[in-house]
C-alpha cells in the first residue's frame, strides 16, 4: 500500500505552487542574511515517474531567468516524489523527502547564489512516515512545518533547522477519518492550518470545512474552525502552498478541494475568512458545482487543482474537468482535463483562458516572473512552461521546453 | 524346507514345473497335484524361481518380471518367489525390473520349464547408475536447442541454504530479497521479472500456489536438480510466462529412504527437513511422508540511512513456516506411474518497519494442496507418451494489522494510519481471504520416428478468489472485496525435428492462451454500486529453438520467440480496494532472440570443461505497469510503453583437476525505455532510450570448490571446501536523469565459504557455512537492509 501513497504524493504533486507566502501578506518573514547579491532567477522542477508506476523523482533547478529554451534536467538536483518544494520571499527553499517515505527523513534548506548555484543551508529532522507538505515562516526563529502523515505541525528554527516544537492536531479529527493538517498561513500573530479529513480513501466523509488557528506565541490550539453551512470540505491542498492565500484587505480565501471530483456529493470551490474574523464567512462562497465556468464545454469543474492571486480580486488556476477527456473519469492520472482559468473573487465568475492548453494533472504549475503569469502545462503537443500577460491577454509558449511533467515554478525576479 | 525340496524333486521328476516359495502355496499345489485337478499340458512350459538382493541374499517383493515383447508378466510374492507359465517351448528374453535396483535380463531358451534364481543389483549400484543418469540429464538439458542454465545437486548443497542462494549465482539470473529468511524476493531472468517468470515444481506451473509458497520455501535436501529457461518456456510446462522460467526438479526417492537434516543458524535461524520413503513389497506401492520446518528471528541488525543512519536490530521479522506431505506411488499398474499427493503448509510472518517501528501486524497464509500424477508410454498407441497432472489447492491468507498505535523508532507513539487501527498501508486490515484452485496440464507426445516428435500440451486452470476483509471495509465505509473468477486454457502444439544423427534439433512450438474472468469491481469511487467485470480474450505466441553439433563438444543454439503473458487477476479486475479493474488490459508481448555458442568436453578423467556464450535481444510491448491515479486507492494496471532488452552472457567452469572445481560467470543486460513519445501525445518521452531503473544490468559470480575423499585416510568420505562470491554493479532507483543522482543501490560484492564433510558413504554429512564472509553492509530496492554474516551449522543424516 506503500504504493497507493506513493501515488497519493504523485497527486498532491499536481499542483505545485511557487511561493508559500503571498506577496501581500504583510507578516514579517526572515530576512535573508546579507550574503553576496540575492539570487533573481527563477526555480522550477519537473516530475518523472519510473517504468513500474508507483516511485520516481522530481528535478529542481534554478536558471536566471526565463530564457526561452530547452532545458534537460541533468544539472537539477532530485528531490523526493511527489512532494513540492517551498520557495519563501526570505529567499529560502525548502526540500521536502518523498511524500510516501523511503527517502532521508529529512528537509532540506537551500539558498541560491546570485549565480544560480545551490547551497544546502541545513538539514531538520522529521520523523519517518511524516508526509511533510508544507512550510511558512514567522520569522527567522520560528517556522511551521504540517506533517500530514502525522497529524502534526512540527514548529522549527529555519535558520538553525532545529526542532522547537510539536502542535499535535489528533484531537480535531472527526470520529470516521484522521486528521491530516495540510497549506498554512500567518496572519498576524495566528496560524490558519487547512485541515484534511481524510477516511482510508483519502476522501473526506462530509462537507465541513475545517481549519485549527493557532497561536504563534504558544504554540496551542486556540479554535477549531469549522463550517458545515456552506457544503464544501477539504481545506487547502496539502502540495499547493497557495491554496491558502490573503488578499489586499487582509481577507484569507482556501481553495476547498472536495472530493477531487469523485463523490457528487462533496464539493469544492472557494471560501474566505474575513480580517478581523476567525470564523469562515458564511455568506461567500463560490462553489465550483453551481458556478459555471465560461466557455469551457462541460460547463462545470470538478476542483481547483491549483491557484495563484495576483491581486485585485484575480485569481489563477487550473480547472479539473474530468469531462474534457473522453477517459477523464476512468483514466484521471494522464488524461488532459486540466484547463487554465481565471476567477474574479468579487464577481464571482470563472473563466477560461483562451489559447492556453489542457494539461494532465502531473504537469500543472501557476506563478509569476514580473508581470507574467507563469503556467507550467503538460500537454498533448509540448511539456513545459506558458506566460500569459494580464494586461493583453496575450499567451506565448512553451516558453521553455522540459522534460518531464512541469509541476513547479518560482520567479525571485520582481 | 524339507517340504519346499521334496516338492521341487517332486516337480521336476514330475516334468511339471512350478516351485513358489511359500509353503501354503506349494502345498496347495502339492494338493491339486494329488487329486488330479491340475491337469498339465504338455505344450506348457513354467519358469519360476526366487529374485534376492545380491548383497544381502533377502527376498525381493514386487520385482516385476515380464517377457520381453510379449504380454506375459507377473511380480515376485513376499517370499521373492514367481512363476510364469508359457504355452510352449521357445526362445525368449526375461526382464527383472524392480525400482531401485538394476534391471536384469536373461536370454533363454526353454526346452522345458526352468527354475530361474536371479540376484538384483542392490541399491548402491543403482544410486550411482542415478547420478549418472542425472549427470547425463543435465548434460542432456544443456545440449538442447533451448538457452538454459542447469543446476545440478551438488551446487545445491555447500554454501547455499535455500534456492535463492544458488539462484543468484546462476548466469543471466538476479535475486533480490527484501530481508532475512521468509522474506519476499524478485528473482529476475535477463532483467524480466517478477509475473513475467515461470516458476515450476516438477514441470508444473505453480499458479496461484505462489501465493502462498515461494521456490525458496522447498528444501534443497528435497531437489534434484534447478533448470533456469531464458526467454523460452518448453512446451510441455504449460501456462504463460515470456521472461524465463525456473523449473525446480525434485528428487525421485529409492524405495527406502530416509533423509534428515537440521541446520541452525545466526539471526535464531532454524531448519529441519526430513523425507522417508518406503516401498511395500507386495504391492509395489511406494509410501513417502516428509515435512519441513522454519523458523527466524532474523534479528539482524540494520542501519536506518533514512533516520540518521542509525543502528537498530531487526524486532519484529519471525518466520515460521511448517510444511508437510505424504505421498503414495503405484508403479505396477496400468499407468507406468501414478501418483497422488497431499500436501499441508502453514506460514506466520511479522512486518518489519523500516521507517517506523511495526510492532504487531503479519502476514498468515494456510495452504492445503492434493495433486494427482499419472503416467504412461505407448498409451494405446505405439510411441505416444501420456502424462497427465492434476492439483487442487484450497488457501486461506490475510494480514492482520488491527493496530491501535504506530511508533517511531524512538519509541513516540503515533495515532493508527486510520481511525480503526493500523501499522501498514492506509487502513487496517483482518483478512480472511479464501482462494481454490484447480489445475489440470495435459502433456501429450508422439515419436513419430528418430528424427520427427510431436507433442500437444493442454494447461487448464480455474481459480476463484473469496476476500474477506470486514474491518478494512469498516475503514473505508463500503464494501471493497469482491469473489472472483479467473479460467485460462492454453494450447500448445510443438514439432521436434532432429536431423544428422542428432547434429541438428530443433523445436517449435504454436501456443493459443484463452482466457475468462468475473467479477465485480468498483470502476471509479463515484459509483456505490460494483458492475460486474467479464472479460474474455485469446492469443496466439510461438517459438523456435534449434542447435547444431559441430563436434562432440561444441554446438550452437539460434532461438526466437514471440510470446505473450496473460495479465494476472489482479492486473484485470483489480483487489477491490487499492486498484481497479482494467478489463481492456491487453497482454504483454515479448518477441526475443537468442544465439549462443557452447563448448563442453568431458576430459579423461571425468571431469568437465565448459564455456558457454550467449547474446540475447528482446523487446517488451504492451508492459503492464503499475499506475497511480488521482487518488492513491484509485491505482491501477495499464499497458504502458515498451521496454527493449540487449545482452550478454558469459560462463566458464570446470574441473582444472580431480581435486579443483572453479567456475565463473558475468552477464550483461541493457534494459531501455523505448517508447519516443509520452503515450497519447506528441510529446518526446524524457526517458526515452534511458536505461531501466532499478534493475541490475552488470553482475559476475565466481567460485571453487576444492574437494577431497578420504581426507584423513578413512574410507567412505568426503570432504567439500566450497568458495562462492556474487558481484552486482550498482545501479539507479530512478531514471538516471541528473548528475546529482543519489538514489541508488549501491555496488555489492558478497562472499559465502563453507566447509563440508560427510562420513560413512555420504550417510551423515556436516557442514559448516559462513554467508557474507566479511559482513558487508547489503541493501536492496533502496531501503531494504539485508542481512550480515550469517554463520551456520547443518548436521544431514541419510539412510538409504
Amino acid at each position: 500500500m506503500r504504493n497507493c501513497k506513493l501515488i497519493f504524493s504523485a497527486i498532491t504533486m499536481m499542483a505545485c505552487i511557487c511561493s508559500c507566502s503571498n506577496s501581500d501578506d504583510p507578516t514579517p518573514v526572515p530576512t535573508p542574511t546579507p550574503e553576496t547579491e540575492a539570487f533573481k532567477g527563477i526555480v522550477f522542477a519537473t516530475g518523472i515517474t519510473n517504468p513500474e508506476g508507483n516511485s520516481g523523482s522530481v528535478y529542481m533547478q534554478a536558471v536566471t531567468d526565463l530564457t526561452p529554451g530547452s532545458y534537460d534536467n541533468s544539472n537539477s538536483i532530485p528531490i523526493g516524489f511527489g512532494s513540492s518544494p517551498i520557495a519563501t520571499e526570505s529567499g529560502n527553499v525548502y526540500v521536502f523527502p518523498d511524500y510516501m517515505g523511503n527517502t532521508k527523513a529529512e528537509i532540506v534548506r537551500y539558498r541560491i547564489s546570485n549565480t544560480g548555484k545551490w547551497e544546502k543551508k541545513g538539514a531538520l529532522s522529521i520523523p519517518a512516515s511524516a508526509s511533510a507538505c508544507n512550510i511558512v515562516e514567522l520569522n527567522n526563529e520560528k517556522a511551521y512545518v504540517s506533517l500530514q502523515g502525522l497529524g502534526i505541525v512540527m514548529a522549527f528554527n529555519p535558520t538553525t533547522m532545529t526542532k522547537l516544537s510539536d502542535i499535535d492536531l489528533n484531537s480535531l479529527k472527526q470520529e470516521d477519518t484522521n486528521v491530516s493538517p495540510a497549506s498554512m498561513i500567518i496572519r498576524g500573530e495566528k496560524l490558519f492550518i487547512g485541515l484534511n479529513q481524510m477516511n482510508s480513501q483519502y476522501m473526506p466523509a462530509r462537507n465541513n470545512i475545517e481549519l485549527a488557528m493557532i497561536d504563534t506565541k504558544t504554540d496551542k490550539v486556540e479554535k477549531h474552525i469549522i463550517n458545515t453551512t456552506l457544503g464544501m470540505c477539504f481545506a487547502t491542498r496539502p502540495i499547493d502552498p497557495n491554496s491558502i492565500f490573503m488578499d489586499e484587505n487582509k481577507d484569507i480565501y482556501i481553495n476547498c478541494i472536495g472530493s477531487f471530483g469523485f463523490l457528487p456529493q462533496l464539493h469544492g470551490g472557494i471560501v474566505r475568512i474575513k480580517n478581523e474574523s476567525t470564523e469562515i464567512d458564511p455568506d461567500y462562497c463560490i462553489r465550483l458545482d453551481q458556478t459555471e465556468v465560461k466557455e469551457l464545454p462541460t460547463k462545470y469543474a470538478d476542483f481547483l487543482g491549483t491557484i495563484y492571486y495576483n491581486g485585485n480580486g484575480q485569481l489563477y488556476a487550473y480547472a479539473n474537468s474530468y469531462k474534457l477527456d473522453p477517459e477523464g473519469i476512468e483514466n484521471p492520472y494522464v488524461s488532459i482535463t486540466n484547463i487554465p482559468v481565471v476567477i474574479d473573487l468579487k464577481q464571482k465568475t470563472i473563466s477560461i483562458i483562451k489559447g492556453m492548453e489542457i494539461s494532465n494533472p502531473q504537469g500543472i504549475a501557476i506563478s509569476k516572473h514580473k508581470e507574467l503569469i507563469v503556467f507550467g502545462s503538460a500537454n498533448k503537443k509540448a511539456n513545459g512552461f506558458y506566460t500569459y500577460n494580464p494586461e493583453t491577454k496575450e499567451v506565448a509558449g512553451p516558453i521553455m521546453h522540459v522534460k518531464g511533467n512541469p509541476n513547479f515554478f518560482y520567479s525571485f525576479a520582481k | 524346507m524339507k517340504k519346499r525340496e521334496f516338492v521341487e524333486i517332486l516337480l521336476m521328476r514330475e516334468q511339471l514345473l512350478i516351485m513358489i516359495c511359500t509353503n501354503r502355496r506349494i502345498l496347495s499345489l502339492w494338493l491339486l497335484y494329488l487329486f488330479g485337478i491340475l491337469s498339465i499340458s504338455a505344450q506348457e512350459t513354467y519358469i519360476y524361481g526366487k529374485v534376492t538382493d545380491r548383497n544381502t541374499g533377502e527376498p525381493l517383493t514386487g520385482v516385476t518380471v515380464s517377457v520381453v515383447e510379449e504380454k506375459i508378466g507377473t511380480t515376485t510374492d513376499a517370499e521373492g518367489s514367481y512363476i510364469l507359465k508359457l504355452q510352449r517351448p521357445q526362445q525368449m528374453e526375461l526382464d527383472f525390473l524392480y525400482f531401485g535396483y538394476k534391471t536384469e535380463r536373461l536370454e533363454l531358451t526353454l526346452q522345458d520349464s526352468l527354475k530361474c534364481d536371479v540376484q538384483l543389483n542392490p541399491m548402491e549400484n543403482m544410486l550411482s547408475e542415478v547420478t549418472v543418469t542425472a549427470r547425463s540429464e543435465i548434460r542432456k538439458l544443456k545440449e538442447s536447442a533451448m538457452p538454459i542454465s542447469v543446476i545440478g545437486k551438488q551446487q545445491l548443497q555447500g554454501t547455499a541454504s535455500n534456492i535463492n542462494d544458488v539462484l543468484a549465482r546462476t548466469v543471466g539470473v538476479a535475486v533480490r530479497n527484501t530481508g532475512g529468511m521468509g522474506s519476499a524476493s524478485r528473482i529476475s531472468v535477463r532483467g524480466l521479472e517478477g509475473k513475467r517468470m515461470g516458476m515450476y515444481i516438477d514441470e508444473t506451473p505453480m499458479s496461484q500456489l505462489s501465493n502462498f509458497v515461494a521456490l525458496n520455501d522447498i528444501p534443497t535436501n528435497m531437489i534434484e536438480r534447478i533448470e533456469v529457461y531464458k526467454g523460452i518456456v518448453p512446451y510441455k510446462f504449460g501456462g504463460s510466462a515470456l521472461g524465463g522460467a525456473v523449473n525446480v526438479v525434485t528428487k525421485e526417492y529409492p524405495p527406502t529412504y530416509l533423509d534428515f537434516s537440521y541446520e541452525i543458524g545466526s539471526f535464531n535461524t532454524h531448519q529441519v527437513s526430513t523425507v522417508l520413503k518406503r516401498t511395500d513389497r507386495k504391492s509395489g506401492l511406494q509410501f513417502g511422508i516428509g515435512g519441513v520446518f522454519t523458523f527466524a528471528k532474523n534479528n539482524y541488525k540494520m542501519t536506518l540511512e533514512n533516520l540518521d543512519s542509525r543502528v537498530v536490530e531487526r524486532n519484529h521479522d519471525r518466520f515460521k513456516k511448517v510444511m508437510g506431505g505424504m505421498s503414495v506411488k503405484a508403479t505396477q499398474w496400468w499407468f507406468d506411474e501414478m501418483k497422488l499427493e497431499l500436501i499441508f503448509m502453514k506460514t506466520r510472518q511479522e512486518v518489519q518497519g523500516i521507517d517506523l517501528d511495526v510492532r504487531e501486524a503479519y502476514n498468515y497464509s494456510l495452504n492445503y494442496i492434493t495433486a494427482l500424477t499419472m503416467k504412461r508410454q505407448n498409451f494405446f498407441l505405439d510411441g505416444l507418451d501420456f502424462d497427465l497432472d492434476v492439483g487442487y489447492s484450497i488457501g486461506r491468507h490475510g494480514l492482520h494489522d488491527k493496530a491501535m498505535h504506530r511508533y517511531d523508532w524512538d519509541g513516540n507513539q503515533l495515532p493508527p494510519v486510520s481511525p480503526f487501527g493500523g501499522e501498514q498501508n492506509n487502513f487496517p486490515s483482518d483478512g480472511r481471504n479464501r482462494s481454490n484452485e484447480l489445475m489440470a496440464k495435459l502433456n501429450m507426445g508422439y515419436t513419430i520416428d528418430l528424427h520427427h516428435t510431436v507433442n500437444l500440451n493442454v494447461y487448464a486452470d480455474h481459480n476463484s478468489l473469496h476476500p474477506t476483509d470486514s474491518l478494512m471495509d469498516k475503514a473505508l465505509n463500503f464494501r471493497s472485496n469482491f469473489p472472483s473468477k479467473m479460467n485460462t486454457v492454453t494450447v500448445g502444439l510443438s514439432y521436434d525435428l532432429s536431423l544428422f544423427d542428432g547434429r541438428f534439433l530443433n523445436a517449435f512450438t504454436l501456443k493459443k492462451f484463452f482466457f475468462t474472468s468475473h467479477s465485480r469491481s468498483i470502476n471509479v469511487y463515484s459509483v456505490t454500486e460494483p458492475e460486474p467485470v467479464k472479460v474474455f480474450k485469446n492469443y496466439f505466441g510461438f517459438s523456435n529453438a534449434l542447435r547444431y553439433k559441430f563436434t562432440e563438444d561444441l554446438m550452437a543454439k539460434a532461438s526466437f520467440n514471440s510470446e505473450v503473458r496473460i495479465p494476472t487477476s489482479e492486473e484485470l479486475i483489480g483487489n477491490g480496494h487499492s486498484i481497479l479493474a482494467s478489463p481492456a488490459l491487453k497482454p504483454e508481448r515479448t518477441s526475443g532472440v537468442n544465439l549462443g555458442i557452447l563448448y563442453r568436453h568431458i576430459k579423461d578423467d571425468g571431469g568437465i570443461v565448459e564455456v558457454e556464450l550467449n547474446g540475447f535481444y528482446n523487446q517488451l510491448e504492451d508492459m503492464i505497469r503499475f499506475t497511480p491515479d488521482m487518488i492513491p486507492t484509485m491505482a491501477r494496471y495499464r499497458n504502458f510503453g515498451s521496454v527493449r532488452t540487449k545482452g550478454i552472457e558469459l560462463e566458464a567452469k570446470g574441473d582444472v583437476c580431480p581435486l579443483l572445481y572453479l567456475y565463473a560467470n558475468a552477464t550483461y543486460q541493457d534494459l531501455r525505455d523505448v517508447r519516443k513519445t509520452i503515450p497519447g501525445t506528441e510529446v518526446e518521452n524524457p526517458t526515452y532510450n534511458m536505461r531501466i531503473p532499478n534493475v541490475p544490468y552488470l553482475l559476475s559470480n565466481f567460485g571453487a570448490e576444492l574437494h577431497k575423499e578420504n581426507l584423513f585416510g578413512f574410507k567412505g568420505q568426503n570432504t567439500r571446501l566450497l568458495f562462492d562470491a556474487s558481484y552486482v554493479h550498482q545501479y539507479f532507483y530512478d531514471f538516471e536523469m541528473s548528475k546529482h543522482q543519489e538514489r541508488k543501490i549501491p555496488t555489492s560484492m558478497t562472499m559465502n565459504a563453507a566447509l563440508e564433510h560427510s562420513i560413512c558413504d555420504d550417510k551423515w554429512t556436516f557442514t559448516f557455512k559462513v554467508k557474507n564472509l566479511a559482513d558487508r553492509r547489503v541493501v536492496s530496492e533502496l531501503n531494504r537492509p539485508l542481512p550480515g554474516r550469517y554463520v551456520g551449522f547443518k548436521v544431514r543424516y541419510l539412510f538409504k
